[in-house]
């Protein structure tokens, strides 16, 4: 993360709302990137993560700078979107690859490679989608997102020996689930 | 090793591969682990199918990884600044007071204390003179409170939608070691609030009108 942001921090909460609206833009992204498989929602994830957003400006005040501002504005992201999911008015969506398409990182296979690789990403989608929310954010977080072991743990509100349980126990579903769509090595 | 032992190992290291296979791809093991990892894939397909697989795996889900939109954070700072202009609220100012010299200069009454277009919350406020380090206390119907339940000229309401000032005003207020007083930000200077605490933590914000 970006050398800048304990400084962002402090200026925000002095009251510096520029500041806050850097680390928005730092963010963002990202968080919205988690929460949207999360919820599986392109509108409630927007929601959730403008909520969060609203709750970490109202709450900096009482961050504690020892802490990284990610993982507490994560923390806030994550357990607001689990509140969305918790109300049983509002049935929760699976990400499809038509709607959400996913652009192969490889595509110099010809089309061949292309489509094998989109029927190991929808294996993917339905997989993570299978998850339940203990298992699926340990991925989302440490896999997909790029977290370190410790920010995820740290997000999750976990000691990282509970984190790397949950972790291996959600690679090990998903790969039984995609094992038929991964490329052969052996040949 | 004796022959006879060696059914018994290899199944301790299938049993071992099975649960640290995502520690030793993470790189969490230490040598002599790694080593028996290694050792045991070398000879056991199964456990090397499971190795790489999930290897594979691993790379699969870091290939989900989205690509920035860009313009989420720009959503999430038009809502924010859409719910200040509904708070009325054009800035706040922290002001950190650190010394006895500075309250007296500033002539901090104690924390909180909290200044709306540089007018003290308190009408009785501009008599006093005792400045310090030291707490705030608030006369309300309920007795001293830590926060002023109204502010003088301040058209925030209970019902306002930013929850930061409607929980302020509904006496939600911070103890002394709290920092969360300051209703809500915005950008250009208009009101103030002011707060500290007996350790010296001393803040003022500019509020709301």
């Amino acid at each position: 993360m970006p050398d800048q942001e304990p400084k962002l921090v402090a200026r925000a909460q002095r009251g510096d709302r520029a500041a806050f609206e850097k680390l928005v833009r730092l963010h963002a992204d990202h968080l919205h990137a988690v929460v949207l498989r999360l919820s599986g929602d392109r509108d409630v994830a927007e929601e959730v993560t403008q909520e969060a957003f609203l709750r970490a400006w109202r709450g900096i005040d009482g961050f504690k700078r020892d802490a990284r501002f990610f993982t507490w504005l994560y923390r806030i992201g994550v357990n607001e979107a689990r509140r969305r999911l918790q109300r049983p008015s509002e049935p929760r969506p699976i990400l499809s690859l038509e709607e959400h398409p996913i652009e192969p990182r490889d595509p110099g296979r010809g089309p061949a490679g292309a489509a094998e690789y989109a029927d190991l990403h929808s294996a993917l989608e339905a997989a993570i989608a299978a998850l339940d929310d203990d298992y699926r954010l340990p991925l989302l977080l440490r896999d997909v997102d790029g977290l370190s072991t410790a920010e995820a743990a740290e997000v999750m509100g976990l000691g990282e020996a509970a984190f790397k349980s949950r972790l291996h126990r959600a690679r090990l579903a998903v790969r039984a689930a995609v094992e038929p769509y991964l490329p052969a090595r052996d040949e | 090793m004796r022959p006879m032992l060696r059914p018994i190992r290899f199944m301790r290291d299938h049993r071992f591969i099975s649960s640290h296979a995502s520690a030793y791809l993470d790189g969490d093991l230490d040598e002599s682990r790694r080593r028996r990892v290694e050792r045991h894939a070398g000879v056991c397909a199964r456990c090397h199918q499971l190795l790489e697989s999930l290897r594979q795996t691993i790379a699969a889900l870091m290939g989900l990884r989205a690509q920035p939109r860009g313009d989420i954070a720009d959503g999430v700072i038009a809502r924010l600044r859409e719910l200040m202009a509904q708070c009325g609220v054009d800035a706040i100012l922290l002001k950190h007071v650190k010394s006895a010299e500075a309250a007296e200069r500033e002539r901090f009454l104690g924390s909180p204390t909290l200044r709306v277009n540089d007018q003290d919350v308190d009408p009785t406020a501009g008599e006093r003179t005792e400045f310090g380090l030291k707490c705030r206390l608030y006369p309300s119907t309920d007795g001293l409170r830590g926060g002023p339940r109204r502010v003088r000229g301040c058209r925030l309401d209970p019902s306002a939608r930013c929850a930061r000032c409607a929980g302020w005003l509904k006496g939600t207020t911070p103890t002394a070691s709290t920092r969360s007083l300051a209703p809500c930000r915005a950008p250009s200077p208009r009101a103030t609030t002011r707060r500290s605490h007996s350790r010296s933590c001393v803040s003022s914000a500019e509020a709301c009108r």
